[in-house]
């Protein structure tokens, strides 16, 4: 049984972690420190300091100290060249005069400095790194739990408050994180192992990160809700500050008696024992137990440093010298609060304990066991004297923040404990300041001559400890989102593209290639009839008198003047005049307005409606029918045929003109019927009932069949309306643009009395633009990709938002933004395949400019 | 005739069909009694989406046993012990109500056939099994 340790065999054995395995083969550096390039070594053995981080089987920073040794794992260092025993980064300590406490912000004000310096600095700093992309993926699962009772953390506290509520009938769950060898047997409460708890979210919902919940999966993020949560995180010890605490052989007491006795492993030969008369008698009689020397046992007050260069080899004392392997300190026990801080409970300050203790609890949360506080005995003088302060004393053990930074910050102006944690990034690594914060809090309220508690903690948020991006983001479940029609398109060979949660038919197979599919699609419409599945558009109703009022208010253009069974184009811009979304708004009756949206904007244009419509006291409702309705849109020269078999409706163009809306039944079904143009040939936009989709779309293309009527996907559409230019917002707009720039200013109704954007479009629309949207036709048949560069003279003016080759122009043709010079230039280049290619802008529409195919 | 988002996946199971109210129902998968037996004994799934009102958009399910809590609790940190509540299965979001023998789930329509699968596959170490509207009608007795 062994593990791989950077190659290397290290036996294991019952009950090891991975450290204390390396621990027993004699490793002694663990880590190398994130910037000095320190050695490091086993410090705390429970997972609360950042010095075991390790990557196991492709893991990067792993708690090995808590990490189960299994036999074939492969174990390698992290940021130390060419080994930790031997780092030539540890140069860095050299020069550590050039690294005050904030130096990025010092020496690199410039930003092409920052940008030279960057590329060294984060191969120097850091952790371990992320996985390479082409590494085997894991798998991660979500799951949920519910329980009666949660109890977080399986020590005796919390195993006895866990068998109370089991006995009173609760369903109990405990959540545990440490590698305790055994765990009692108990079939009244269930135990989620190697678990811990990183985050307390509202309504008793818990973030608990399992790992290896079974042979298939890596990790399982568990949901847990709980009527009641009972913290029983316990104490965890903290590290004591003298000159150079940080090398590797000096050692919490508890991480030595941890060692001693989980593994069996005597941790050094002759130790000095840090600690004040309270605390020591204990852990002497444990070393002595197992063979080891007690040198000297002193009181954290008389030690001066610590002397040795990759391993600890003595401690000077103003009481003597003692040469020693192992220095144990006795430190502040510390209440790990943080999970009943994130759940409201109040941190006050007890002198007593030496540590911030958590009261006043929220209701169905409480504590038991050490977290309360209760019996712990402050350990050393707090804050310590301003003797120990230098650059050699770690305060923060993961980001090498030293005292002297922490005094230099405070110094510096930084004196609230917010900022100056925000400042030396001193809490803010992985331990997120289990082993700094009570000793930062000390200095800064040192350093300003405030106390301790009006000096304060800094806040605890989730996830605490840190979880990893797979947990989070590898849920296996993906919802999909399915149109009425979606099993009739598969049955048509669709090739789908995802959009949001959505499944759309990018084009149908019905030859060997995509631009085969498309070109033979785009056939159909401009020369016989195609239907498009539009199920996906956001689809509104709005009743009331006043909806008219809230469309003028909410939209560009105006709409109470819209007449019943009109449609009409529809922009929506934010108070800046920027454009978020469009699509049609058709007035059903009187009072009755049926709006569409974007497919990916619906959700948004709901909650604004929402939002401009409360407290206006206006007598309109917004009902979202997106779900309950299926929609397709029938184009073509022959749109009307197909149709007109279907329907009593009549649609000649006197009775149904371009831009009118009706309602009638299709195929026995319920329906709006909207004749409006997207991609340029007379046609209907159909909506109907979800559960009828399937039915409808099987009488379109049965009754098409004679017609020569084809499906077609998104790409086809994305062509037919880049003919016609018309825009899609989100694709050819950004986060940025206005519709005077996009060529749109006639969708802006000045003379309403107000709506939203007016204002900022009054003044925009006199301004000269900065960047216009022009379309552009290619002088070479070859096609940009979209976001591709659009130069004049050589230099850059603008990006591609769209292109594609045009079967009506014979060119490939597009969409941009270019600067306004350049839009009246008229010649450009267009960058394909990385180099320059002549292309003409235009102002025109690419096909049918006048419009008379919509109209006949 | 009027069909639930999850008719192809009735058809694909093998469902008996036929017509209620305009709509197109799962009847039974194989046999209603042992359906009904299923449901009783551990857990069910059917789908009453033809309940309906106009222009809804939502599928409705009725998942029906002693270990539906077990299954849904996979899926959600709902609470369930409340009669309806607004959450989310297998994160698609839904109105959850208690009903007599289970819960009743509505989830948004386009979402139907996603979440009917998560269930089932949440179900399968319970021996989770559709069961048609006679079964459904036998529960009811």
């Amino acid at each position: 049984m062994a593990i791989h340790f950077n190659g290397r065999q290290i036996p294991i054995q019952e009950g090891d972690t991975v450290a204390s395995a390396l621990y027993r083969a004699g490793q002694r550096i663990f880590t190398r420190s994130f910037k000095y390039h320190r050695p490091r070594g086993l410090l705390c053995c429970a997972g609360n300091c950042p010095n075991c981080l390790m990557n196991v089987d492709g893991i990067p920073n792993v708690r090995t100290c808590i990490t189960p040794a299994r036999a074939g794992m492969a174990v390698k260092h992290q940021n130390a060249r060419p080994s930790l025993d031997f780092d030539y980064l540890a140069i860095a300590q050299r020069f550590d005069w050039m690294m005050p406490v904030g130096w990025y912000y010092k020496h690199f004000t410039n930003p092409r400095m920052w940008h030279l310096a960057e590329a060294q600095i984060r191969k120097v700093a850091g952790l371990g790194e992320a996985p390479p992309p082409d590494a085997p993926e894991a798998v991660y699962e979500h799951a949920h739990m519910q329980a009666g009772v949660a109890v977080i953390g399986g020590g005796e506290a919390g195993l006895k408050a866990a068998r109370e509520a089991a006995e009173q009938g609760e369903r109990v769950v405990v959540v545990d994180d440490q590698p305790r060898g055994v765990v009692p047997a108990d079939s009244k409460f269930s135990l989620l192992s190697r678990s811990y708890c990183f985050g307390f979210y509202e309504g008793n919902l818990l973030g608990v990160l399992q790992s290896e919940p079974h042979s298939g999966a890596r990790e399982r993020l568990v949901h847990l809700r709980a009527k009641r949560v009972v913290v029983a995180t316990g104490a965890y010890e903290a590290p004591l500050t003298f000159k150079n605490n940080d090398l590797p052989g000096i050692m919490l007491s508890t991480a030595v008696w941890r060692l001693i006795h989980r593994h069996g492993i005597q941790p050094g030969t002759s130790a000095v024992i840090i600690s004040n008369e309270l605390g020591d008698s204990n852990i002497a009689a444990e070393l002595r137990n197992v063979g080891i020397a007690v040198v000297a046992s002193v009181p954290p007050s008389d030690v001066l440093e610590a002397t040795g260069g990759k391993h600890v080899t003595g401690l000077r004392t103003s009481r003597g010298n003692y040469a020693c392997d192992l220095v144990v300190t006795c430190g502040h026990r510390i209440p790990d609060a943080g999970l009943l801080s994130q759940a409201g409970a109040k941190l006050r300050w007890s002198a007593e304990a030496g540590a911030f203790v958590p009261v006043e609890f929220p209701p169905n949360v409480t504590a038991v066991g050490d977290v309360l506080g209760a019996g712990l005995k402050a350990a050393a003088m707090l804050p310590a004297p301003a003797e120990t302060t230098n650059k050699r004393t770690f305060v923060c053990l993961c980001n090498d923040v030293t005292t002297q930074d922490l005094s230099d910050s405070v110094a510096e102006g930084f004196d609230h404990i917010e900022l100056l944690k925000r400042y030396t990034t001193a809490t803010m690594g992985p331990c997120q300041g289990r082993m700094c914060q009570l000793q930062a809090i000390g200095i800064c309220a040192r350093e300003t001559r405030r106390s301790i508690p009006e000096t304060g903690v800094t806040t605890s948020r989730p996830p605490n400890p840190g979880v990893t991006l797979g947990a989070l983001g590898g849920a296996r479940h993906h919802p999909i989102r399915r149109t009425p029609m979606h099993h009739q398109h598969a049955d048509l060979g669709a090739v789908w593209m995802d959009m949001g949660d959505w499944k759309r038919p990018r084009y149908y197979k019905s030859a060997q290639t995509e631009r085969e599919c498309v070109q033979q699609e785009y056939a159909a419409v401009r020369q016989a009839v195609g239907v498009i599945d539009v199920s996906t558009l956001g689809k509104l109703s709005l009743k009331g008198r006043d909806s008219g009022k809230l469309l003028d208010k909410v939209y560009t253009s105006r709409f109470s003047d819209l007449k019943p069974g009109r449609v009409r184009y529809a922009m929506l811009c934010d108070e800046a005049g920027i454009m978020l979304d469009d699509g049609t708004i058709s007035r059903q009756a009187d009072h009755e307005f049926f709006i569409t949206t974007t497919t990916g904007n619906l959700d948004f244009v709901e909650q604004w409606l929402e939002w401009w419509l409360a407290g206006a006291g206006w007598d309109a409702q917004v009902n979202n029918l997106t779900s309950a309705l299926a929609a397709v849109n029938l184009a073509g020269p022959k749109a009307r045929d197909v149709l007109s078999a279907l329907t009593d409706c009549k649609l000649s163009n006197d009775a149904f003109p371009y831009m009118a809306c009706r309602s009638a039944n299709v195929a026995g079904v319920p329906a709006l019927l909207m004749r409006i143009g997207f991609v340029g040939e007379t046609g209907w936009e159909i909506h109907y009932p979800a559960e009828s989709g399937e039915h409808l779309w099987s009488a379109l293309m049965d009754t098409g069949r004679t017609y020569g009527i084809r499906p077609f996907g998104v790409e086809a559409q994305r062509l037919l309306r880049l003919e016609k230019r018309h825009v899609i917002v989100g694709v050819d707009t950004d986060a940025l643009t206005n519709p005077y720039e996009a060529g749109m200013g006639w969708v802006v109704k000045h003379d309403k009395n107000d709506f939203i954007g007016k204002f900022a479009l009054g003044k925009l629309q006199g301004a000269p633009a900065q960047q216009s949207l022009v379309g552009f036709t290619m002088s070479a048949n070859e096609i940009p990709e979209d976001g591709a560069a659009i130069l004049v003279n050589g230099a850059l003016a603008g990006r591609v938002t769209s292109a594609r080759y045009s079967p009506a122009v014979q060119k490939a043709i597009g969409l941009g933004w270019v600067t306004t010079a350049a839009a009246e230039g008229a010649s450009v280049e267009v960058r394909v395949a990385g180099r320059p290619v002549k292309a003409t802008v235009t102002q025109h529409v690419f096909y049918d400019p006048e419009g008379a195919r919509l109209r006949m | 005739m009027k069909r639930s988002a999850l008719h192809r996946w009735h058809e694909k199971a093998g469902a008996t069909l036929a017509e209620e109210q305009g709509w197109s129902v799962p009847l039974r998968y194989s046999n209603a009694k042992q359906e009904a037996d299923r449901a009783t004994a551990s857990v069910g799934i059917c789908d009453l989406s033809h309940i309906h009102e106009p222009l809804s958009p939502y599928a409705r399910f009725l998942i029906a046993g002693p270990d539906t809590r077990a299954v849904l609790s996979k899926l959600t940190s709902l609470n369930l012990d409340l009669t309806a509540a607004y959450g989310s299965v297998a994160h698609v979001r839904c109105l959850f109500m208690r009903d007599d023998l289970g819960y009743l789930v509505m989830v948004p329509r386009d979402y139907a056939e996603f979440a009917w699968e998560a269930i089932l596959e949440a179900g399968e170490e319970f021996h989770i099994a559709p069961f048609g509207l006679e079964a459904c009608w036998r529960l009811e007795a």
